[in-house]
């Protein structure tokens, strides 16, 4: 993750939200349980303490309730996506085409597919997950 | 059109992106508001206290599927078609989705070994104790002339991209490298052909080749710039940030603001007469982020004119429409005939 973090402030013309404040994350967490939504994954929580949201080039990595309007917040994205009924998916990102999500039961970064939610590919990593939706390279 | 009269249109247009959002954000919340703590509860309860679990989500459907068919009645409203697919049509597979997604944005992600195809993965397996030695010290097994790419399946969906065709020289040369027997081919998968990609790309340490995405910036730029930017001035950016914007184009990037977008949606590919026209210019339009391209998106998507080229807003006043004349002597000016240009 420190890596990512290295190569995503060197991008000229991405937009970041400030860090998310611990205790934020603690409580929205409860809310997303309480909603039915799976739990943010451990090296997630470690990216909002560095951006709590990130756009680059029409993608974007979601954030909890971010300050700016620009930055989209977890649980509305969750909303807006009507991905059908799954408490184990929380999703995570966007971009034109694809999802960034995180499956609790099977533990990895899926990138799903906008329109029917068929899972493309899948990363243990959650750095390669956020380069795959940002379109950088994985390699 | 007159100053006072664009001036006008451009009141209204604001109402309609400000309501869009508005509609969305409530949308956004609906389903979760009741369900935040508030900072005191015991005095400021919610009137959902009480409810079930299932109440509450029966409660949330309902809000959540009005709240769904007003957002689709002012976007219908606005001249968009929700979008119908024909089950009959198949949708994009998953390397099909990814072929797709390669050639359009030309980013590359190293496939995972279950993706691989076996005999495959066993030919680079075996090759991988060579990696130690010089290229020179272990003589080729094969000459790129006996690889047959037209056996493999896959490949013969990926020629169909101007992008991969351009590369197939390469993948010769670079299977022969590898030390991959022709007989091979006839299986090899997409990803297969990735990794090969890959291997050209970091032997060469540049891009194989140019993103679909980053040739449309350019060609926007130069065909429609002038367009472009009486419409941002119309619509009161700042002359710096329209230049500013348009400058990232001329370079194939987007900014923040702006995304492409495909007007017959990637996973209904095989919708189109030629599904492999997918990533061509013709098919993609360059729209505002927020709202405009999240609308688009927004259910199972909404169509639009083929023929527009800019989706700068709901109102005609501010889209561009395609002049195909213009677009053809830029493919010219680059030293593409017509043909090359249908391909791109």
């Amino acid at each position: 993750m420190e890596n990512l973090v290295k190569q995503l402030i060197s991008l000229s013309g991405a937009k970041f939200n400030p860090p998310a404040i611990p205790e934020n994350i603690i409580q929205y967490q409860k809310e997303l349980a309480q909603n039915d939504i799976a739990l943010l994954p451990t090296d997630f929580l470690l990216f909002l303490h560095h951006y709590n949201g990130f756009a680059y080039q029409g993608a974007f990595v979601f954030g909890i309730q971010p300050f700016a309007d620009y930055f989209a917040d977890i649980l509305g994205e969750n909303a807006l996506a009507d991905i059908p009924d799954d408490k184990n998916i929380v999703i995570l990102g966007s971009n034109e085409y694809d999802y960034l999500a995180y499956n609790t039961d099977k533990r990895t970064y899926q990138i799903l597919d906008k329109y029917d939610f068929s899972v493309l590919t899948e990363y243990d990593s959650g750095a390669d997950a956020i380069r795959h939706i940002l379109r950088l390279d994985t390699i | 059109m007159k100053k006072s009269v664009l001036d006008k249109r451009l009141l209204t247009e604001r109402k309609v992106v400000a309501a869009i959002r508005d509609k969305m954000d409530a949308l956004a919340h609906a389903q979760f508001l009741k369900r935040r703590k508030r900072p005191n509860q015991e005095q400021k309860r919610s009137q959902y206290d009480g409810l079930s679990k299932t109440e509450l989500r029966k409660l949330k459907k309902a809000k959540t599927d009005h709240l769904k068919s007003e957002i689709d009645s002012f976007l219908c409203s606005l001249g968009l078609t929700p979008h119908q697919h024909s089950p009959s049509i198949p949708k994009a597979s998953t390397d099909e989705s990814m072929m797709i997604r390669f050639d359009f944005d030309g980013i590359m992600h190293r496939p995972r070994t279950t993706d691989f195809s076996e005999c495959y993965l066993r030919h680079k397996q075996l090759n991988v104790e060579n990696m130690i030695f010089e290229d020179d010290a272990i003589p080729p097994l094969f000459s790129p002339a006996d690889y047959d790419l037209n056996a493999s399946p896959a490949w013969n969906k990926m020629k169909n991209f101007a992008n991969y065709r351009q590369l197939r020289k390469r993948i010769c040369r670079q299977l022969a490298e590898n030390n991959i027997p022709p007989p091979i081919v006839s299986e090899m998968n997409y990803y297969d052909f990735v990794d090969i990609i890959i291997d050209i790309a970091k032997k060469s340490n540049s891009r194989p080749f140019e993103a679909s995405r980053s040739k449309h910036l350019k060609m926007f730029a130069a065909c429609y710039g002038q367009e472009f930017t009486e419409i941002m001035t119309t619509l009161r950016v700042k002359p710096q940030v329209t230049q500013s914007i348009l400058a990232n184009m001329r370079k194939g990037c987007c900014c923040e603001l702006l995304d492409l977008h495909h007007k017959t949606n990637v996973t209904n590919f095989k919708e189109l007469n030629n599904p492999y026209e997918i990533n061509n210019f013709s098919n993609i339009v360059l729209t505002f982020i927020h709202p405009h391209h999240r609308s688009l998106h927004f259910g199972n998507g909404y169509d639009i004119d083929k023929d527009i080229v800019f989706f700068g807003g709901y109102d005609p006043a501010f889209q561009i429409r395609r002049n195909p004349q213009r677009e053809l002597e830029y493919l010219q000016s680059l030293g593409q005939g017509k043909a090359n240009g249908k391909s791109r």
